[in-house]
């Protein structure tokens, strides 16, 4: 619902907490070329400002985006506005669409950014433009495609849990997804059976949100994603969206008080 | 105290409440409920009907109890956010505003209103009713309580018209208001009455601030009706809890 959204977008601006994911993001794009040993190397110091400027935007994405996420969810519970929007009849699958559209947004502007100042400060001389745009941009839609889900659980966990608990539960999952499941895949082929096979189940569970991180193709010049696993993995990252979002409509019915 | 509230209220019956000229509806009837109704929590029964009630467009009801006995139950439960306990209330096209529901604090009741009426068909309505309430625009998080009382009609005034909402129920709404906002309200509520709706009222007894087309008394578990030109001094011992009458 229009409403719901306008609503908390505009309590969102004007509490001015973005001004801090732009502030770290600009900050990085200034001083990430300073990490590299460009005396060394010149062309260095592009990989390091890149890899400076998607590290800020992912860490943005899972603090404050899923920050933003519990506050938005428990702000409903706590403040009534659950019963006030369910007594005008707003479903509860619209009422946690409008609600999730406000930190998908703030995905599309963090990664959005973050691929537009790499596109412009980021670029070694000798990669062509266009392969340069279209890394970025696919960089910006797995990283948001990724992130929906996360969000969209943190976002239906306040429905039952505080602000801090829901946020923790989103955090570890995204720790799991980008870096833990990479540790199970170490364990899946170890010599212990029980282990192997535990962790053979944990794997093919996942969530392989690494997938959607696309920093050592942007840091290393790796190119752009070919046509087939891209389309592969947007599948595999749109699936695990969809079922979050499942989960999360679920999670988020109204619960009389 | 009581038989000041008896006096104004007395002084104020007008028999033109209860009927509006000029208003032709097909169906005048809100919302019908047959006597037998039982309200409550997890099929724990609190308060029963013992008369039907009938909910009119155009009118206003007044729900009278004292603290606890189930007047925010029973709009809860018209406002279909609760299950009857037995019995059945049809769904309408209802708003239920508890006098505990908060708005962002960073934004102005303006702009909250902006985002319930994107359109801005009834912005003219919010500025008048700010005006005549004597509301600040300020940061709703600034406001006082009773300013954010008045916010919050301003709401629910705004998003009943945006939603076409045919019973509109307004949870203590008196509770902080200074008198010239209750009296500002009462007058507003009875001569711009909105046609379209039926508008609930819970109170506690002693605000009543003039008269209804109907009133709705809650208290020791029943729901019962009576006359609008009921006297106070009538309606106390009804309203009374057990133990206190005993007492």
């Amino acid at each position: 619902m229009k409403s719901i959204f306008l609503l908390h977008f505009r309590q969102l601006f004007r509490e001015n907490d973005w001004i801090l994911p732009l502030l770290l993001l600009l900050v990085a794009s200034i001083t990430g070329s300073l990490l590299a040993p460009s005396n060394e190397d010149p062309t260095l110091q592009f990989s390091a400002r890149t890899q400076t400027i998607w590290m800020t935007a992912w860490l943005c994405s899972i603090f404050w985006v899923g920050f933003v996420s519990a506050k938005l969810g428990a702000f409903q519970r706590t403040k009534g506005l659950r019963e006030f929007w369910k007594s005008v009849d707003v479903s509860d699958l619209h009422y946690f669409l409008s609600l999730l559209a406000i930190p998908l947004l703030c995905n599309v502007l963090v990664f959005g950014a973050s691929g537009a100042l790499t596109f412009l400060f980021g670029r070694t001389p000798e990669v062509p433009w266009q392969e340069w745009a279209l890394v970025n941009a696919q960089a910006v839609f797995f990283a948001v495609l990724g992130q929906t889900g996360v969000t969209a659980i943190i976002l239906a966990l306040t429905n039952w849990l505080d602000v801090a608990p829901a946020f923790t539960c989103g955090l570890l999952i995204d720790l799991y997804g980008l870096y833990g499941i990479i540790a199970v895949d170490q364990v899946r082929s170890g010599k212990d059976p029980f282990l192997s096979n535990g962790a053979e189940i944990l794997w093919t569970i996942g969530p392989h949100l690494h997938f959607a991180d696309f920093l050592p193709r942007l840091t290393f010049g790796w190119g752009a994603l070919p046509m087939k696993p891209f389309l592969f993995a947007a599948l595999y990252l749109a699936a695990i969206a969809l079922v979050s979002l499942g989960v999360g409509s679920r999670l988020w019915r109204f619960r009389r008080s | 105290m009581n038989s000041q509230v008896t006096g104004s209220w007395k002084d104020e019956r007008q028999t033109e409440f209860l009927q509006y000229p000029g208003l032709i509806m097909e169906n005048p009837i809100v919302l019908q409920i047959n006597k037998g109704l039982e309200i409550g929590y997890k099929r724990r029964c609190i308060a029963k009907l013992n008369d039907d009630l009938r909910f009119r467009r155009g009118e206003i009801s007044l729900l009278l109890g004292s603290n606890g006995q189930g007047k925010t139950t029973l709009m809860k439960t018209l406002s279909g956010l609760l299950p009857a306990v037995a019995g059945h209330v049809k769904k309408v096209r209802t708003m239920f505003v508890s006098d505990e529901v908060e708005f962002p604090a960073c934004l102005t009741p303006l702009e909250i209103v902006s985002c319930f009426d994107p359109a801005g068909d009834y912005c003219d309505l919010a500025r008048e009713l700010i005006d005549s309430l004597e509301l600040q625009n300020k940061c709703y998080g600034v406001l006082s309580k009773g300013n954010r009382q008045k916010a919050r009609i301003v709401f629910a005034e705004v998003l009943a018209r945006v939603r076409e909402v045919e019973l509109l129920a307004l949870d203590e709404p008196f509770a902080g208001l200074d008198f010239q906002a209750r009296d500002c309200l009462v007058k507003r509520w009875i001569d711009a009455k909105n046609p379209k709706l039926h508008l609930v009222v819970s109170m506690h007894p002693s605000e009543i601030a003039s008269l209804p087309s109907q009133i709705i008394l809650v208290g020791q578990g029943q729901i019962d009706t009576a006359a609008p030109e009921t006297p106070w001094r009538e309606l106390r011992p009804r309203l009374q809890k057990t133990e206190l009458c005993a007492a």
